[in-house]
C-alpha cells in the first residue's frame, strides 16, 4: 500500500528503510561521539586545608589508560587526558601498601575535571569535581587583522591589537 | 614504418607521464636525498592524497571533465573536523565524527554543483572552479562569522578573540595521524600507514564494482555520448547529480584523511589548493578530460609528489634558492594542468579531422564504385 502526496508517491517500506538508515547513521554519530571525546583531569594530590583529609604521598597514580602518574610529595598537580566517560582510578602505594581502585563518570558536557587524590584515598565520595578555569585571552589571532578577513569591529579602538597606544594624543573631535 | 608510427603513439599518448617521469628522475641526483627518504614520502603522500584524487573518477566517466567542485566536499570535511575538534572527540572516532557531519552537508553541496553543471552541459571544468570559488565566499562566511555567533562554539581555544569566528590555524592533535597509526606497519625502514591504505583499497574495490552496476553503466553511456544515453532511456541528468554527489562526498572524506595526516588546518585556505593539486595527479598520471583509470591516480601521485618532494632541493642545490623550487612547484602543477587540457584538446582535433577525412573516403568510394 503506498501513499500518494502532491504526486509523489512514498512507499511506507522504503520509508521505512530510510528512517532505519538515518537512525543508524544518527546513532553511530552518536556512539563515535561518546566513545571519542575527551575530557582533561586535573589530578590534585592536595589534602583538605582543614586538615579533614591528607595528602597522600609516594604513590603512583593511574587514570584511565594512560600512564601512571608518580608522585613523590609536595603541592603538586598533573594533567592527563582521557577518552570516553566512565574511567578507572588507580592508587598504589611506592611501599607496597593497599591498591585502591575507583571508578568515576565525566559528564559528556565537561571538559575540564578535578580529580582529588587524597579524597579518593580517604574514601571521601565524590572525589571528581567540574573545574572552572577563569581565563585571559591573548589576542594572538590573525585573522581579523590581515587584509582579507578584517571586520569592522576588529578595527575598531577596543581591539587591544589596532588601538593606539595610551600615550597618544585622543584623536580630534569628528566636525 | 609500423613499429615507428607505434612509439610515436605511445610517446603521443604518455607524453605527460614521461615530461613528469624525465623531470622527477633528473631531480633526484641534484636534490641530494637518499632513496629511502623518497621512497617514505612518496608512500606517507599516496596514504594522503590517494583518497582525494580518487574522487575525480566518477566525473570524469560520466563525461563531467575534472571536477573542480570537488573543494565543496573538502570544505564540507573541514567544517566536520571544526566540529570534531570542538566537541573534542579523538582519534579515528574523531575522524568518523568528522565525516559524519561533513557527509550531509557535502551531499546537498553536491546536489547544488550538480544542478548547476546540467545548466551548463560541455562546460563543467569550469564552471566547477568558478563555483568553487563563490562556495568559498559562503565557507569563510559561516566559519568567520556564523561559528561562535549562531552555531555555537564550546572551545574558547579554537576561537578568534573575539568571541566568533575559528582562528586562521586548527590544531588538529587530537585526530593527527590517528588513521594512519592505528596498525602500523614498519617494513625496513619504510612505515607504512596500513588502515589509510586499506581505505583507499576499499574505495578502488567500489570503483571497480560502481563500474559493473546498472548506475555505472549508466554513466559511462552518458560520458560516451549524452544524446544517445537519453535516447537509450538513461536519465542523463540524474545521473550526471550522482556523479557529482559520489565525488563530493568522497572528497568530503579524502579532505579528512588528508588533513588528519597532517595534523593542522589552515582553516582559510586548506581547501583552496585540493582541487588544483588532485587534478595535477590524475594528469600527471596520464588522465585526460574524458579518460580515467586507478592506475592514473596512483602513477599520478606518485610522480607529481616525487618531484615535489625532491625539486625544493634541486632548486636549492643548483639554484641557491629553495624558492626556485617552490615556485618550479607552483610552475609544474598549472603548467602540467595547461599541458594535458592543449594535449587533449589536440589530440580531439586531430581524431576529429581523421574521422572527417575517413567519413569522406566512405562517401567517395561508392561514387567511384558506381562509376566503375
Amino acid at each position: 500500500m503506498s501513499a500518494q502526496t502532491k504526486g509523489f508517491k512514498l512507499d511506507p517500506v522504503r520509508l521505512a528503510v530510510r528512517a532505519a538508515l538515518v537512525l543508524a547513521y544518527l546513532a553511530l554519530g552518536a556512539a563515535v561521539f561518546l566513545s571519542g571525546r575527551t575530557h582533561t583531569v586535573i589530578v590534585d594530590y592536595k589534602g583538605a586545608e582543614d586538615g579533614s583529609y591528607q595528602a597522600v604521598e609516594q604513590v603512583s597514580v593511574t587514570v584511565g589508560e594512560n600512564e601512571a602518574l608518580e608522585y613523590m610529595g609536595g603541592d603538586f598537580r598533573d594533567k592527563v587526558t582521557v577518552r570516553s566517560q566512565r574511567q578507572k582510578l588507580v592508587i598504589e602505594p611506592f611501599s607496597g601498601g593497599d591498591k585502591i581502585e575507583k571508578t568515576f563518570t565525566i559528564p559528556v558536557g565537561t571538559d575540564v575535571i578535578l580529580l582529588s587524590v587524597a579524597k579518593a584515598a580517604a574514601g571521601i565520595e565524590p572525589f571528581v569535581e567540574t573545574f572552572v578555569a577563569s581565563t585571559v585571552r591573548e589576542n594572538t589571532d590573525d585573522a581579523g587583522s590581515g587584509e582579507a578577513f578584517t571586520s569592522p569591529e576588529s578595527t575598531s579602538a577596543t581591539d587591544p591589537a589596532t588601538a593606539p597606544p595610551s600615550d597618544a594624543p585622543p584623536a580630534p573631535p569628528a566636525p | 614504418m609500423s613499429g615507428k608510427r607505434s612509439i610515436g603513439r605511445f610517446l603521443r599518448d604518455n607524453a605527460v607521464v614521461l615530461i613528469f617521469l624525465a623531470l622527477t628522475v633528473a631531480a633526484i641526483k641534484p636534490s641530494g636525498y637518499s632513496l629511502a627518504y623518497i621512497g617514505q614520502e612518496i608512500i606517507t603522500r599516496l596514504g594522503r592524497n590517494s583518497f582525494l584524487v580518487l574522487a575525480l573518477l566518477l566525473p570524469i566517466f560520466a563525461g563531467m571533465g575534472l571536477n573542480f567542485g570537488m573543494t565543496l566536499g573538502a570544505m564540507a570535511g573541514q567544517v566536520g573536523l571544526i566540529f570534531a575538534v570542538d566537541w573534542g572527540v579523538a582519534g579515528w572516532r574523531g575522524l568518523v565524527f568528522a565525516v559524519l557531519i561533513g557527509v550531509p552537508i557535502s551531499v546537498f553541496l553536491g546536489w547544488v554543483c550538480g544542478k548547476v553543471m546540467n545548466k551548463a552541459k560541455g562546460r563543467e571544468m569550469v564552471t566547477g572552479y568558478i563555483l568553487a570559488f563563490f562556495m568559498d565566499g559562503v565557507y569563510q562566511f559561516f566559519v568567520l562569522y556564523m561559528l561562535g555567533q549562531a552555531i555555537p562554539i564550546r572551545s574558547s581555544s579554537i576561537l578568534l578573540s573575539r568571541g566568533y569566528g575559528i582562528r586562521n590555524t586548527l590544531n588538529l592533535q587530537i585526530v593527527r595521524q590517528s588513521l594512519d597509526t592505528i596498525v602500523p606497519l614498519k617494513i625496513g625502514p619504510f612505515m607504512f600507514p596500513i588502515v589509510t591504505f586499506l581505505v583507499i583499497a576499499a574505495l578502488c574495490v567500489f570503483v571497480v564494482w560502481f563500474k559493473k552496476i546498472k548506475l555505472g553503466q549508466d554513466m559511462r553511456a552518458v560520458g560516451n555520448d549524452i544524446v544517445v544515453a537519453d535516447a537509450a532511456g538513461v536519465p542523463v541528468e540524474r545521473t550526471r547529480i550522482i556523479a557529482i554527489i559520489i565525488s563530493t562526498v568522497l572528497a568530503c572524506v579524502g579532505q579528512v584523511i588528508f588533513l588528519q595526516n597532517m595534523g593542522t588546518m589552515a582553516t582559510y585556505s586548506a581547501h583552496t589548493q585540493t582541487g588544483f593539486f588532485a587534478v595535477a595527479a590524475i594528469l600527471v598520471g596520464g588522465a585526460s578530460v574524458k579518460r580515467a583509470g586507478l592506475p592514473n591516480v596512483f602513477i599520478g601521485v606518485i610522480l607529481l609528489h616525487a618531484l615535489f618532494v625532491v625539486s625544493p632541493m634541486a632548486g636549492q642545490r643548483l639554484f641557491g634558492s629553495a624558492m626556485i623550487g617552490e615556485y618550479f612547484r607552483q610552475f609544474i602543477g598549472y603548467g602540467i594542468i595547461a599541458l594535458s587540457l592543449v594535449l587533449y584538446a589536440w589530440r580531439a582535433r586531430k581524431e576529429a579531422a581523421a574521422a572527417r577525412a575517413l567519413q569522406r573516403e566512405g562517401e567517395a568510394a561508392p561514387v567511384n564504385g558506381g562509376a566503375a
